[in-house]
């Protein structure tokens, strides 16, 4: 994707409509408003490292609003970005500062942490552990048709394309036997 | 799991089958304990799908960010005559002499950023007034952190139709625009018994901070530290400890 000037309304319609569209336009997004990271580098002595981590978190961030239709378009993707971003420079600064300061920052109401308990967190954290063991053992091809399709969001036709399969049902009934087969790891786990 | 139940379940939660299909699903839901468990199970196979996918992409644009910064264009070097390196050296030693007479150890940039809180759109105006729609509008584009239009809207207003929470949030705005000496400026105009006062008092020592005008920073924020009573005196008493 070049530098041309893509439309916010045309990157949101990239970003839902998955599969390569959406990787595109993630990559358009992050190399776009990457001078947040150089500006944020020189004026709050960040490190590059913690620049790029809290950029690269504000545009998942993005990316999960967008897909899950919470942002659709109401602000420009550069102020929203921003505002993350900025949250999150903050969060990194105050780490960092040797007088530890006890305010409380809160992201945007929308953005909020929901998160459950901490013990509970701990749980699905084991959970989740469990579950990505289970995907790396399925190997090659069940990894990628599953992580294709189940969170870049390509259709079959491109997944098929992408791994060499014949057809879009080739690899829908492929699919369906990697997933049979975490289902019974998972039970057995 | 049998292929037409998965295919069902897939279809189920990415919203495609029809309103008929929804119900019926959802009523075997109800009765059908075999199927409540396969979603179950296949929701915990998704959320660890999703937890895999997000780490590997977290990783490759990360990857990306540090190669965007090692593809910077480098500062050229330029070819200095011996005479002028020699004024460039005493120049940096004065500095260094400076800076350790000083003994300045504070980042201001760093002390503003970690003090720093984002504002939520404003309310009201204060008053009611008749027209209020250009008002609004710069509300809007506050809320939408666009800044430099906010300004705009605010700027075309009647300056004799200004309250205090005109200024205030002009200069708020102008802050977050960078132009900081117009952000002072516009505090300067919160009147002392507003409600804003105090706030408008905080963000110019924090702009201080951020123009790197120690001298006045200390001023204000001493200022704030001595009041009897103000939202922000202890925090001001914190930056001053850690400018000193």
């Amino acid at each position: 994707m070049g530098k041309e000037l893509i439309r916010d309304q045309e990157v949101l319609a990239g970003i839902k409509a998955g599969g390569a569209k959406l990787e595109g336009m993630i990559r358009h997004v992050y190399e776009t408003y990457f001078h947040f990271v150089k500006q944020a580098i020189r004026k709050h002595a960040l490190e590059e490292d913690e620049g790029i981590d809290a950029y690269t978190d504000s545009v998942m961030i993005f990316r999960q609003q967008v897909i899950s239709g919470r942002f659709r378009g109401e602000s420009k993707i550069s102020t929203f970005i921003y505002r993350i971003f900025f949250h999150k420079c903050i969060d990194a600064i105050r780490k960092n500062s040797t007088k530890r300061v006890s305010y409380e920052y809160e992201l945007p109401v929308h953005l909020e942490d929901k998160s459950p308990s901490i013990a509970r967190l701990l749980q699905i954290k084991e959970d989740f552990e469990r579950v990505k063991g289970f995907l790396i053992k399925l190997g090659k091809p069940c990894y990628q048709i599953i992580l294709d399709s189940g969170f870049h969001g390509y259709n079959m036709d491109e997944i098929a394309a992408r791994i060499g399969f014949k057809d879009a049902q080739s690899v829908r009934s492929r699919k369906y036997t990697c997933m049979k087969k975490l289902f019974k790891m998972m039970g057995a786990g | 799991m049998s292929e037409t139940t998965y295919e069902t379940i897939e279809r189920y939660l990415a919203n495609q089958l029809s309103p008929e299909e929804v119900q019926a699903f959802e009523a075997q839901l109800l009765s059908d304990t075999d199927l409540a468990e396969q979603l179950q199970q296949y929701l915990q196979a998704q959320a660890g799908i999703d937890e895999i996918g997000h780490e590997q992409m977290t990783t490759e644009l990360s990857q990306l960010g540090r190669e965007l910064i090692q593809n910077q264009p480098e500062a050229k070097v330029r070819r200095i005559h011996w005479g002028v390196w020699a004024s460039v050296a005493a120049a940096v030693a004065l500095l260094i002499a400076v800076a350790l007479f000083q003994n300045r150890s504070v980042n201001p940039q760093q002390l503003y950023a970690a003090h720093f809180e984002l504002l939520d759109p404003p309310a009201s105006r204060g008053e009611s007034v008749a027209d209020d729609s250009i008002w609004q509008e710069g509300v809007s584009a506050f809320g939408n952190a666009d800044y430099p239009q906010a300004i705009q809207q605010w700027k075309s207003l009647p300056t004799e139709s200004y309250t205090p929470e005109t200024y205030f949030y002009l200069g708020f705005s102008y802050l977050m625009d960078e132009q900081t000496q117009q952000a002072i400026d516009e505090f300067a105009n919160v009147s002392a018994g507003s409600p804003l006062a105090a706030r408008a008092e905080w963000y110019t020592a924090l702009a201080y901070l951020k123009l790197e005008r120690l001298t006045a920073a200390k001023q204000a924020f001493q200022a704030i530290a001595d009041a009897d009573r103000h939202y922000q005196k202890q925090a001001a008493q914190e930056v001053l400890e850690e400018l000193e």
